[in-house]
């Protein structure tokens, strides 16, 4: 590294970060990328086995009372093989047609890592047993839970929900209305298959949630069927978002980008402002800052610091830099808790198959290996949704998600599953994480093959996941400290969109304000126009012809 | 030719592709010659094999080549050759055709060539005694099913598919049960039921296991009619559903069967107002009632029916509204 002087610093690799990195190099910035960690990905970071104990360790001694994962407690063995798992702290779902997918085919990042189609997706019935969720017509068809006429309305309200639905007739005056409430008195559907509708297709998180989102999001779902296979959703390699993340900053560091890991950040001071020479009230020129790391030789110096709220330095936090309101954790918030757990033995997420006299007459001709994981065994990637009041010590007002990654999506190694559990509760709850989320793991384990002997994890993680303080991005013009908004309490499928839609805000806010210094300092008059700038610049043929799908 | 760019050329480029392909359709037409003098003078030999070989792979239409190469396996080759050696030049040829169906698939001529391959293989590995006597035709045969349902993987609504997977069908020397037909109809049905081929298929198989009693007529017919209800309340607008339901219905000669029918549907079209296939469907069997059970019908109220639902027809489907014109014209007609 030849000077320490960039245009950009960021702190903190999470993937919003770290797509913004990406695309700041890509457009020519001079950035450098920093994190404490000795990991990529900051708090979606994908971590071995090892790498998440130590975490769990980190967290679990903690004093801060507003930090961003609480209430950690682990057990106590780690199993073997441990090098082999690879478990994302941001689990997610990625919808196919979205930010986010554009953006990892438009950055080139989507060639460094694979994915996998969701393999099924069940809805946890208040009897005990698991019902396949509707969500296509060929769903629709083959279901044998759903009444002739239940069918028609499903079908109805599905391709309603496909559609244009923002001027309809059908959604007047109801955008506001509770989900649930809309779905049974516009459409005539049942409690049941409303509920199925809200929490398992379009990933609703409590019982509240009003129906114009909610539609939104289910649309944005039913467009991704048959992108890439009959799932809506992928799910990454190699433990998900957090190695996608890592990915975003291979290819900023492929652009130029320079990347510092595990270091201590010591101190972050702002520069004085070099006052103007004629006094206008356009001072264009940036503050900057100087960073100094710890065991490293030289100060870093910058224009704009782009961070998360979780990763901004003391020193800062009393200096005048409008970083926002600092709001104290209201006590309505909302925070996830979470689980993670290992186990050795397959779990079948989709409804078994009741037989009748159809299947008998016709021969089951299992010689395809399709019908064999379609028929549930086997089940590697899939997810499966509690909603409220299904489980009989669970929420009554939130749904669960759990998902499900096996070797097929290369986290874990053969033979062993991961489990990722999410409730969201009350900031304000003393319960532990743990207590709340016990009655899903237990229900969950005893899907598995044997439900007489349910197996036993072989190791699990439990935890509270709490939204940041700060929400706003500062005003432009007095702060070259940009804050990068976080995606807090959301639909399962919908962070990574989120957060790709935040770093191309922080992007285009960076990129703005690092031109309008420039041309200002060329005395360049049209300067609006040149400021606006695409978030990722067309790849080289070559690259584009490998994204060809 | 998709996705081949279009580059710009100047004129010398322009020449200078001319100047390659000139030399290209000499080659050809010479080539074309060779054959087809050979061919006259009735050379069976393997370099004449060998040259059609060449020739077929640039075009592959040239049906009088495949018959030229045909004559030479069985008149130069296939003589004072073994079973075996007969059975890989065929199963060579098989592979040959093959690689020419990637580039080509639709070319009938290589399909004609395949067919008379799979029919020419020979007897063996085993004999008559030992019970191995179709062991290569059931290699061939097998793959050859494996073929079409890579085929109707990729497109299971390619009705020229379906018609090779019924020769095939027909002609294993082992047949397959027709059971495990139904169920593979019954998978592509579950993929996606907007499929006549695959209904198509369903009927022909269900009709032959119906009349050789391997399946109990009544039974059965109970289970299609649940399954095309399911189909038709998921999707009231797929033609294929109503063709079939048609054909399950018969003769019309089970007067229980269709007022049970009619009351499904007329349910369906409460909660679907605006269907037309509904409307249509029970017009459809409403007459038939009329014609067939005139005697233990209201002739009247069906009439009136009728006429209310093709009267909405016109107005909900007017690209046919003279369709509609035409037939209430002739309920008025009457009875036969």
């Amino acid at each position: 590294m030849e000077d320490g002087n960039f245009d950009v610093i960021i702190i903190g690799t999470g993937l919003t970060e770290s797509i913004t990195a990406a695309a700041l190099s890509k457009a020519g910035f001079k950035v450098a990328h920093l994190d404490e960690n000795p990991y990529y990905g900051g708090n979606e970071a994908s971590l071995s086995l090892e790498e998440l104990a130590q975490w769990a360790c980190k967290h679990s001694s903690s004093s801060e009372p507003v930090a961003r994962f609480t209430s950690v407690t682990r057990s106590a063995d780690i199993p073997s093989y441990a090098r082999q798992y690879s478990i994302c702290l941001c689990p997610s779902v990625i919808p196919s047609i979205g930010p986010f997918i554009s953006a990892l085919v438009a950055s080139g990042v989507s060639k460094y890592t694979g994915f996998r189609l969701l393999e099924s997706a069940a809805v946890y019935d208040s009897s005990g047993t698991l019902k396949n969720v509707p969500g296509s017509k060929e769903d629709v068809f083959k279901n044998k839970d759903i009444s002739l006429i239940e069918k028609r309305r499903l079908m109805r309200f599905l391709t309603f929900s496909a559609g244009d639905f923002e001027d309809t007739k059908e959604l007047e005056g109801s955008q506001q209305l509770p989900f649930l409430q809309f779905l049974q008195e516009v459409f005539s559907l049942s409690e049941e298959i409303s509920s199925v509708i809200a929490y398992s297709l379009a990933y609703c998180v409590s019982v509240d949630d009003a129906t114009l989102p909610a539609l939104q999001r289910l649309r944005r779902y039913m467009h991704s069927i048959g992108r890439y296979g009959p799932s809506p959703f992928l799910v990454g390699h190699y433990g998900g978002i957090g190695d996608i993340a890592q990915g975003f900053c291979r290819a900023a560091a492929v652009s130029g980008g320079v990347y510092i890991l595990g270091r201590k950040i010591l101190s972050v001071t702002p520069q004085d402002s070099s006052p103007s020479t004629d006094n206008s009230v356009h001072d264009t020129s940036l503050p900057g800052y100087t960073i100094t790391l710890d065991d490293f030789p030289e100060p870093l110096t910058c224009k704009i610091i782009i961070s998360s709220t979780s990763n901004i330095h003391p020193d800062l936090i009393s200096d005048s830099q409008p970083t926002g309101a600092m709001q104290d954790v209201d006590l309505n918030t909302t925070s996830v808790a979470r689980c993670i757990a290992i186990i050795d033995k397959p779990i079948s997420f989709a409804a078994v198959p009741s037989t009748d006299d159809a299947e008998d007459i016709e021969s089951n001709d299992e010689s395809t290996e399709s019908s064999r994981r379609a028929s549930g065994r086997d089940m590697d990637t899939a997810v499966l949704v509690f909603p409220p009041s299904s489980l009989p010590r669970g929420s009554r007002t939130s749904a669960a998600t759990v998902l499900l990654n096996g070797e097929g999506s290369l986290s874990a190694p053969k033979g062993k599953w991961i489990l990722y559990i999410g409730l969201p509760v009350l900031s304000s709850t003393t319960v532990k994480p743990e207590d709340i989320l016990r009655p899903y793991l237990d229900a969950v384990l005893t899907l598995a093959h044997d439900a007489e002997h349910p197996p036993k994890p072989l190791f699990t993680t439990f935890y509270m996941e709490n939204p940041s303080r700060a929400t706003q991005s500062p005003d432009v013009d007095s702060s070259s400290y940009l804050v990068v908004p976080q995606a807090d309490i959301s639909a399962l499928p919908d962070r990574p969109d989120i957060m790709t839609e935040h770093a191309e805000t922080v992007f285009q806010m960076a990129v703005r304000m690092l031109r309008r210094e420039t041309s200002s300092a060329m005395g360049d008059g049209d300067v609006e126009s040149s400021l606006k700038q695409d978030f990722w610049p067309p790849l080289p043929d070559d690259e584009a012809e490998s994204q060809e799908w | 030719m998709h996705g081949v760019k279009r580059t710009r050329q100047t004129a010398d480029d322009i020449a200078a592709k001319k100047r390659r392909e000139q030399s290209k359709i000499e080659e050809y037409l010479a080539l074309t010659r060779d054959v087809l003098s050979r061919k006259k003078a009735s050379d069976w030999s393997e370099d004449a094999f060998n040259l059609t070989t060449k020739l077929l792979q640039v075009n592959p239409e040239f049906y009088t080549v495949w018959n030229y190469r045909r004559n030479i396996l069985l008149r130069g080759l296939f003589p004072q050759r073994t079973p075996e050696d007969v059975n890989n030049l065929l199963s060579e040829d098989l592979a040959m055709t093959m690689t020419a169906l990637k580039a080509h698939p639709k070319v009938y001529w290589i399909w004609n060539h395949r067919r008379w391959c799979l029919e020419n293989i020979p007897n063996g590995p085993g004999s008559q005694e030992d019970g191995d006597v179709a062991g290569w035709k059931k290699k061939c045969w097998d793959r050859e099913l494996f073929v079409v349902e890579k085929m109707l993987d990729a497109d299971p609504r390619n009705f020229h598919a379906w018609n090779y997977r019924r020769y095939v069908l027909a002609g294993m020397p082992v047949p397959r049960p027709e059971t495990s037909e139904l169920a593979y109809t019954k998978r592509k049905i579950e993929a996606n039921f907007s499929n006549f081929s695959a209904w198509h298929q369903r009927s022909k198989v269900l009709t032959s296991l119906w009349s050789s009693d391997k399946l109990d007529k009544a039974k059965s017919r109970e289970v299609e009619f649940e399954l095309i209800r399911n189909a038709m309340y998921t999707d009231p607008d797929d033609q294929s559903v109503w063709m079939y339901h048609r054909w399950l219905i018969g003769s019309g000669d089970d007067q229980m069967l269709l007022e049970r029918e009619i009351s499904v549907i007329q349910e369906l079209l409460d909660e679907q107002p605006d269907s037309k296939w509904c409307m249509e469907s029970i017009v459809h069997y409403k007459l038939i009632l009329i014609r067939n059970h005139s005697r233990s019908v209201d002739v009247g109220k069906l009439t009136g029916d009728c006429s209310t639902l093709l009267s909405q027809l016109q107005r909900l489907d007017p690209s046919r509204r003279r369709r509609y014109e035409e037939i209430a014209k002739n309920i008025d007609v009457g009875p036969r």
